[in-house]
């Protein structure tokens, strides 16, 4: 079924619309939420959570695109269970994330919390904003949806070496953009 | 990844535009996922050919390939910890605040809390308090406290105020499954003014007092202000002694209590005529009379006057914080102002015309307008997002509706006081139907 259709049924608040949602999305949704979660239970809940962020939230939204909508909340509600639950998964053949990652941001202890992370993250969104799509979209799905670099070069049609050396090039370039912006000292 | 690790990513990526992670997500190719994993059968195949060559290059193949086989993919604890191969954190980390400010000073959502699908909030029997729960699934309602041999009762009942008309409980907060709550005395045969902060385990019925209320006659230790954040309680706490029947304070100062551990840490002092109102990016902030409010550091140096956010906030969702002013800046009660931590600057909400009061949810507001001029003339519920857009008028009375107080999914927990007298309801936005909620006593 067509997301249009989905969004309407929604909209006349027909339940029908969740299952639609549930048929067309189940997998994907497992697939994102399996980036932060590794327990199946964890992924089961976080699926009847988002059905009913879903049902909750639209109408009165209404979004463009419902797979990168549905992709959000998984992602934001994924996260918020690791985090209630202090479980984060770490792929034995991916890159730790993290560690990485924060070559570039600094401890946000010293970043005052939620004010400097805004900010920091105002900074990121300019920097995305200057690279390729193809170069965007591999951090995005890295660094956001936590995606392995192994189904991001799958997905690309790149190398997983290319991915590899794509993401340092970034984070070099990004560590020279927040620290010319004041955010690393 | 360790928990620092963890915050620390949170903190920068959530602030990531839509466009670039709608864009990306529609690059996301569903995979068959195994019970405990997220790795396909394809790639965990050539994960262990790579982990196989590795062993067996270590001289050590079959140990470690059976080890890993059961490890993937890895899941660490930060706070179970021992496993984590990254060096162990010698001093604990303090937690992020997740809002800008503690919602304590809203009148409306505060009395009334979700915890696992039900509403919690406080009710009065006779001449003492006592807290609830309903379920608006069933339409029961049921005492917190979950002794089946208490009589919840003052005396017997850990949650029950003291007996007597001057007690009142002011607020009450739910986090994770500790219930705080607080009783305070005001009544004029008594000089004690403090309030006595307890928290009580939903899940295990644990109770336990953060500070009570003390005197030994001219001697009065209690607590003026409090606002919950992080799993701690941050207390404004009082010492006072009388002296020819006058109250002289000999400190004020602000200590953190740990339900989990029962630990109370001093932290410092409190500035002169100011009262506790929210912690953030680790700053007490304090109102000073209705429009000032000023923050100092958590060692209490550096103490300022908030430039752009004037009067203090009395709800927060995210980073806005939605500030109490009787009639905004500008005078006009059909609009609120909301201040935006991560501008640093004001916005303002117009609600169209003048509003009967207004719920800050965790993802949109719930406000209440009168259909005309005519007070009496019916009234109407609207929603909008948080910063007062896509305006949703949800319900329709020629009634007047009671005041909006919590809402779970489609159940909105409201509340109307006639002659005195409280009464609940609760309404379902989904069938159109306004109910009384029952008392405790005279449910069926």
């Amino acid at each position: 079924m067509k997301d249009d259709k989905i969004i309407e049924m929604l909209f006349e608040r027909n339940e029908e619309g969740l299952r639609e949602v549930e048929r067309e999305y189940r997998g994907f949704c497992n697939t994102v939420a399996s980036n932060i979660l590794s327990m199946r239970e964890d992924r089961e809940e976080c699926i009847n959570d988002m059905l009913l962020a879903l049902w909750n939230s639209i109408p009165p939204e209404k979004p463009d695109c419902l797979k990168s909508y549905i992709a959000r909340i998984i992602r934001n509600l994924a996260l918020k269970k690791s985090r209630d639950s202090y479980v984060w998964k770490r792929s034995a053949n991916s890159l730790n994330i993290g560690d990485e990652f924060l070559e570039c941001i600094p401890d946000t202890q010293d970043l005052c919390e939620q004010f400097e992370a805004a900010r920091a993250g105002k900074i990121i969104n300019d920097f995305l904003e200057t690279l390729p799509e193809n170069e965007c979209d591999v951090f995005v799905l890295h660094y956001y949806y936590g995606e392995e670099l192994l189904a991001i070069a799958e997905d690309m049609g790149y190398t997983e070496g290319k991915v590899k050396s794509m993401l340092f090039r970034i984070r070099k370039k990004l560590t020279e953009k927040l620290t010319k912006e004041g955010i690393i000292v | 990844m360790n928990k620092k690790t963890d915050k620390r990513l949170l903190a920068s990526l959530d602030y990531i535009d839509e466009k670039f992670t709608d864009r990306a997500a529609k690059r996301i190719k569903v995979r068959e996922i195994g019970a405990t994993g997220g790795i396909s059968k394809k790639r965990t195949v050539k994960y262990l050919a790579l982990i196989a060559a590795c062993a067996i290059l270590l001289g050590a193949a079959i140990p470690i390939a059976t080890s890993l086989l059961n490890k993937l993919p890895e899941v660490i604890d930060p706070s179970a910890s021992n496993d984590d191969t990254t060096a162990p954190e010698t001093t604990p980390e303090p937690e992020l605040p997740e809002e800008y400010f503690s919602d304590r000073y809203y009148m409306g959502v505060d009395n009334v809390c979700k915890y696992e699908g039900e509403f919690v909030y406080s009710i009065d029997i006779g001449n003492y308090c006592n807290i609830v729960k309903y379920d608006p699934e069933s339409n029961k309602v049921s005492y917190i406290c979950s002794d089946p041999k208490c009589t919840h009762t003052p005396g017997d009942c850990p949650l029950a105020s003291p007996e007597g008309s001057g007690w009142s409980m002011n607020y009450i907060e739910v986090f994770g499954d500790w219930l705080v709550y607080d009783y305070s005395y005001s009544g004029a045969d008594k000089v004690l003014l403090g309030m006595t902060v307890n928290l009580y385990n939903m899940k295990t019925g644990e109770s336990k007092t953060a500070v009570e209320t003390t005197t030994d006659g001219t001697f009065y230790k209690y607590v003026s202000s409090y606002v919950v954040m992080n799993g701690k309680v941050y207390l404004s706490l009082c010492e006072s002694k009388v002296e020819d029947k006058v109250f002289n304070v000999i400190k004020e100062y602000i200590a953190s209590y740990d339900p989990e551990t029962g630990e109370s840490v001093y932290m410092c002092d409190m500035p002169e005529a100011m009262v506790l109102i929210g912690i953030s990016n680790k700053r007490f902030f304090f109102t000073k009379g209705m429009n000032e409010t000023w923050s100092c550091d958590y060692t209490g140096a550096n103490l300022k006057k908030e430039e752009v956010l004037t009067f203090h906030p009395v709800a927060v969702s995210g980073t806005y914080a939605y500030e109490f002013s009787p009639k905004d800046e500008d005078n006009d009660p059909a609009t609120k102002s909301v201040y935006d931590i991560v501008t640093d600057s004001k916005f303002v909400i117009d609600f169209g015309k003048s509003h009967r009061g207004y719920l800050v949810l965790e993802d949109k507001l719930l406000y209440v307008l009168n259909k005309s001029e005519d007070k009496n003339g019916g009234t109407e519920l609207w929603t909008c997002d948080k910063r007062g857009e896509n305006k949703k008028l949800l319900l329709e009375s020629d009634e007047v509706l009671p005041t909006p107080y919590n809402c779970i999914g489609n159940y909105i927990f409201c509340r109307a006081t006639k002659n005195g007298n409280k009464e609940y309801y609760v309404f379902n936005l989904e069938t159109g139907e306004i109910k009384t909620i029952p008392t405790i006593q005279n449910q069926g």
